[in-house]
């Protein structure tokens, strides 16, 4: 009888607080819908993995390792970076980078609000990680999972539990972390700048050859950023073809899906108790935050310095959108002009900033393997 | 924390984020001529809001 409750006996107080984290995300997941197609699995695979002698990762029994699934999942999805990629071609067919050829100068503001990553690494190493660690730590700041997960694959396999739950939470509540930062960045009369609306149709030709020559370029100057541009702009270049929409509807939707489902999933088998309960886990998810405050501070100081030079101001809050998380930022930066100015419509260059950070994130973690390598 | 170890890490960050960010703006530079050539290879209608 004794046997039936072995489980039970061996239970751990570590391994029951992280199955209450488990189950704080999938709250998070459903009630509050931070990012829940990947909080979700994420949660559920944490309470899986801390199961005692739980049969879904590796056990040992008498003397003979026994694979567990999740930990099949892991070392074939996520250490083989296979996950990652395809979640690329999927985000890849997703973007539509035409508003960026309607105000091309708004593609620096995509780099102005990767600041929060270098900041954030140079943090963190103050913390006592390694450089390794460190760039996967500032890599939070993105703004983009894939990309984080990618780079802590690479680097710090140690801490991909904690990261990933990082960067999915935080990018889920940028309508939370933005606001406040740019308007102490900000005065009411320079949120309230106007911009002029361009409506361009973009070439079709223009829209094909882009993915291609940004793969191109990209991998003759940063040859280690190719597999990461190169995923996203085939994504985009199925889109745009134009003979592959089955394909394309696929990569959006089946395929990102199925992907997305199995990689928060073996994400999870990274988080045992052992692991996740760590002080770096509290600092990791400390510095996440940190590296959110500084891409929007970037972006907005950025905006304002080329202010000083133009003769058509840009709204300083653009430069916020320039991060990754797609089209949360756009839209908050749209709703705070309108707070100001219900006459103010920004969506449209806050969408053409939003997508130079989709590109200016994948291109930082391209970097960054170049240079920490 | 903040022991000498941890400095000489900081000092690579520093060098990481100077030519980290110097690459993006780079990039991003190079993708805005991409765009502008483009542009003008195929030129597309333009409708003033």
């Amino acid at each position: 009888m004794g046997g039936l409750f072995v489980g039970l006996f061996a239970l751990t107080w570590q391994q029951l607080i992280m199955i209450i984290v488990g189950s704080v995300l999938i709250y998070l997941a459903i009630k509050k819908e931070y990012e829940p197609t990947l909080l979700l699995p994420i949660g559920f695979g944490a309470i899986l993995v801390n199961i005692p002698f739980s049969a879904a990762i590796n056990q040992i029994s008498g003397g003979t390792e026994i694979e567990g699934a999740l930990t099949t999942f892991f070392n074939f999805g996520i250490l083989t970076e296979v996950f990652p990629l395809l979640i690329f071609v999927g985000i890849g067919a997703m973007i539509d980078f035409s508003p960026l050829f309607k105000n091309p100068k708004l593609l620096l503001f995509g780099a102005a609000a990767q600041f929060g990553i270098f900041f954030t690494m140079a943090l963190a190493a103050l913390f006592g990680f390694t450089l390794k660690q460190s760039a996967s730590i500032g890599i939070i700041g993105a703004a983009d999972g894939p990309t984080s997960i990618y780079v802590a694959t690479r680097f710090a396999k140690e801490l991909l539990g904690p990261i990933s739950v990082a960067a999915y939470s935080y990018m889920a509540l940028v309508p939370i972390i933005q606001p406040p930062v740019i308007k102490l960045l900000t005065t009411k009369d320079e949120r309230r700048i106007r911009m002029e609306g361009v409506a361009k149709s973009v070439s079709k030709t223009t829209l094909i050859l882009f993915p291609i020559i940004v793969t191109v370029v990209a991998g003759l100057v940063a040859p280690t950023s190719v597999a990461l541009i190169g995923f996203l702009m085939f994504g985009n270049l199925i889109r745009e073809c134009g003979v592959l929409n089955k394909l394309s509807l696929a990569a959006q939707n089946e395929l990102a899906s199925i992907v997305t489902l199995l990689l928060g999933i073996s994400i999870a088998a990274t988080m045992t108790a052992d692991r996740f309960l760590q002080p770096s886990t509290l600092i990791i998810i400390g510095l996440g935050l940190v590296a959110f405050i500084f891409d929007t501070a970037g972006g907005v100081l950025f905006a304002k310095f080329l202010n000083l030079f133009m003769k058509e101001k840009i709204n300083p809050m653009i430069g916020a959108a320039g991060i990754s998380a797609f089209p949360m930022s756009a839209r908050v930066i749209h709703n705070l002009g309108q707070e100001e100015d219900q006459f103010n419509f920004l969506l449209m260059h806050a969408v053409s900033a939003n997508v130079s950070g989709q590109i200016g994130s994948v291109i930082a973690g391209g970097l960054i393997l170049a240079l920490v390598s | 924390m903040f022991t000498q170890d941890a400095f000489n890490v900081f000092w690579q960050t520093i060098d990481v984020m100077i030519k980290g960010m110097g690459g993006i703006f780079l990039f991003m530079f190079i993708f805005f001529l991409i765009v502008k050539g483009l542009d003008k290879i195929f030129p597309k209608e333009i409708e003033r809001e």
